[in-house]
């Protein structure tokens, strides 16, 4: 029988339970990568697929899922924020998609600077909501804020989406690394988005994966390629989702293919 | 992380650029030839030393300041919040930079600390407290902790109130090769101990449970105490409602107790409860025990021990938590 003289621990904090298992997070770290619209089209897809989903704006300082989608929302997230809404009655049906729309703002300004316990009783409250849902697609704002993470930190899956440019690159890799010493376990996948080709993208997903695997030990895998197609301009410019304009383009392919293997799982 | 493209005509050349310029910390995330011209392009990555650094002061960034930290930890740990605020202040006034280190001067200066004695002390020790918080394993522990330190140790139990209750403690004193004696009452404990005296570096003895709220069995503790001039070290299991342990503890103080054992904590998240019963009865807080094995998980505490055990230090990042989690699912 030995003595041996350990430092006295507690019980071990509880495993953190994603309260969303079904909500899954668009981030970038960066803007302009296309992520609205990926979370726009996924959506879409999904709906296609003949789940029941749900769109939530959580773009706090820049919502714009309304203006891709050439929408004028009577109800949106500035309501419930301001408590004149419940969550479920800021929703807004979008008919011609076949999902449900919480729009971020309409012109009742920036909610960037909602108070966290604000924003963690929307988290909690938009759990909730999920459950009467297949699948809820959150369109993060950029970056690496307290927002932008405590959104993330409620979703089952995290989708980063980067471009072969470099500074999407390194602000995905910050993003991923922030919610990883944050939140370890975290499951994250990458988007490479407006890629040359399918190899020319995972050739821009392995330049992540290196930077991860070398600096953070973890391999976070390739949700899939989207192709860069003239046809998604076209659709943002003319307010309409991609799957209902050309649904048979490359782009809106590559995003039913992401799609089709979330939902396998 | 800093990325950066070299372009040479062999891949030794552009690796060579590679590492004059990064130096050979830099990883490689790519490489391919390069763009109408013969020669290669690497695109290597970089993470400058103290990028942990920013990250983990970007995640601080709410808790603006030491005191403010030791406030959300104390908050987790369901400490009442005039203790709080006394530790808080405390914490500030330290004007350290370190949480720990702040939580552990704010407890320097609200609690006092005194180790049980391993090796000998004067008076014997009884172990009180209401029943089940483990007072027979912790006096186990603590016989077997001196044993191992080649001490000569009596143990002498008052407990013949709960069944099984000596038979339990005996399976223990056994296996140390100690004599288990057995005291019914005041005067039957003042001769046991009277028996051990120049003969034994410590004397232990253990108690039975009794209510705190009720003055006869306060009273019987008191008899026991009285009559053969123990030390009561008062024995409260951790997790429990601070206001509750608070009072507790105050009736334990009554009868003479000036020491606080804390166990349990190996089942316990939260530690408010045994700050509030050591503030409030203005006891000393002892050793810990937090395991059911007799012969581990018994430590003396300290003020920053306890500030360890109150703000845990978060995991280094090189963990692989992720690739765990995903074979896993």
């Amino acid at each position: 029988m030995t003595l041996v003289p350990e430092s006295p621990t507690l019980a071990p904090p509880p495993a953190h339970r994603v309260k969303g298992r079904n909500v899954v997070a668009v981030a970038s770290g960066k803007g302009g990568v296309g992520k609205t619209w990926f979370a726009i089209t996924m959506t879409h897809a999904i709906a296609r697929a003949g789940r029941k989903a749900l769109l939530f704006d959580g773009d706090l300082g820049l919502a714009n899922v309304d203006i891709q989608l050439g929408l004028m929302p009577k109800t949106d997230l500035g309501s419930v924020v301001a408590g004149r809404l419940t969550l479920n009655q800021a929703l807004v049906p979008f008919p011609s998609g076949g999902f449900d729309i919480i729009a971020g703002r309409s012109g009742s300004g920036t909610l960037a600077n909602i108070p966290i316990s604000r924003l963690q009783m929307l988290g909690d409250d938009l759990a909730l909501l999920a459950n009467s849902y297949d699948k809820v697609v959150v369109d993060l704002g950029a970056g690496v804020e307290k927002t932008v993470r405590l959104l993330a930190q409620n979703a089952g899956v995290v989708m980063v989406v980067t471009t072969d440019e470099p500074t999407a690159l390194t602000d995905a890799y910050a993003f991923i690394k922030v919610t990883h010493m944050e939140r370890p376990g975290t499951d994250m996948r990458v988007v490479v988005n407006m890629a040359n080709s399918t190899r020319e993208g995972e050739r821009i997903y392995n330049t992540l994966l290196k930077a991860c695997e070398g600096f953070l030990k973890i391999s976070p895998p390739l949700a899939g390629v989207i192709r860069r197609d003239l046809k998604v301009r076209d659709a943002i410019r003319n307010q309409t989702p991609i799957l209902t304009r050309s649904p048979n383009s490359e782009a809106a392919a590559d995003v039913e293919a992401i799609v089709e293997r979330l939902l396998k799982k | 992380m800093r990325l950066k493209s070299f372009t040479a005509p062999t891949m030794a050349e552009a690796m060579e650029m590679v590492r004059v310029e990064l130096g050979d910390e830099a990883i490689i995330v790519s490489t391919q030839r390069a763009a109408g011209t013969k020669g290669v392009r690497i695109t290597a990555a970089l993470e400058p030393e103290d990028a942990d650094l920013a990250v983990a002061e970007l995640l601080q960034e709410d808790t603006s300041s030491a005191a403010e930290a030791v406030r959300e930890a104390l908050a987790k740990h369901s400490v009442p919040q005039r203790l709080a605020e006394r530790l808080v202040n405390a914490a500030r006034t330290s004007g350290l930079a370190d949480p720990v280190m702040a939580c552990a001067a704010a407890f320097e200066a609200g609690f006092t600390f005194a180790h049980l004695p391993e090796h000998s002390a004067p008076r014997p020790f009884m172990l009180v407290g209401p029943p089940g918080v483990g007072k027979s394993i912790a006096v186990a522990k603590l016989a077997a902790r001196s044993v191992l330190k080649q001490r000569q140790v009596a143990v002498i139990t008052c407990d013949n109130i709960r069944a099984g209750a000596t038979e339990q403690l005996a399976a223990f004193t056994k296996i140390l090769e100690i004599d288990l004696v057995k005291a019914r009452g005041p005067e039957s404990l003042r001769r046991a101990v009277e028996a051990t005296a120049g003969m034994f570096d410590l004397v232990l003895i253990d108690s039975p449970g009794i209510n705190p709220f009720k003055q006869t069995d306060i009273d019987f503790l008191q008899s026991l105490v009285e009559a053969a001039d123990v030390e009561p070290v008062a024995v409260l299991a951790a997790g429990s409602d601070p206001a509750e342990a608070g009072e507790m503890a105050e009736a334990f103080t009554g009868i003479g107790a000036s020491r606080l054992f804390m166990t349990r904590l190996d089942t316990t998240r939260r530690l408010g409860g045994m700050l509030s019963a050591a503030a409030d009865a203005q006891l000393a807080l002892c050793d810990v025990s937090a395991s059911p094995h007799v012969a581990s998980g018994i430590s003396p505490i300290s003020a920053l021990s306890l500030a360890r055990l109150m703000i845990p230090t978060p995991a280094p990042i090189s963990e692989p938590h992720w690739t765990d989690e995903a074979e896993a699912s």
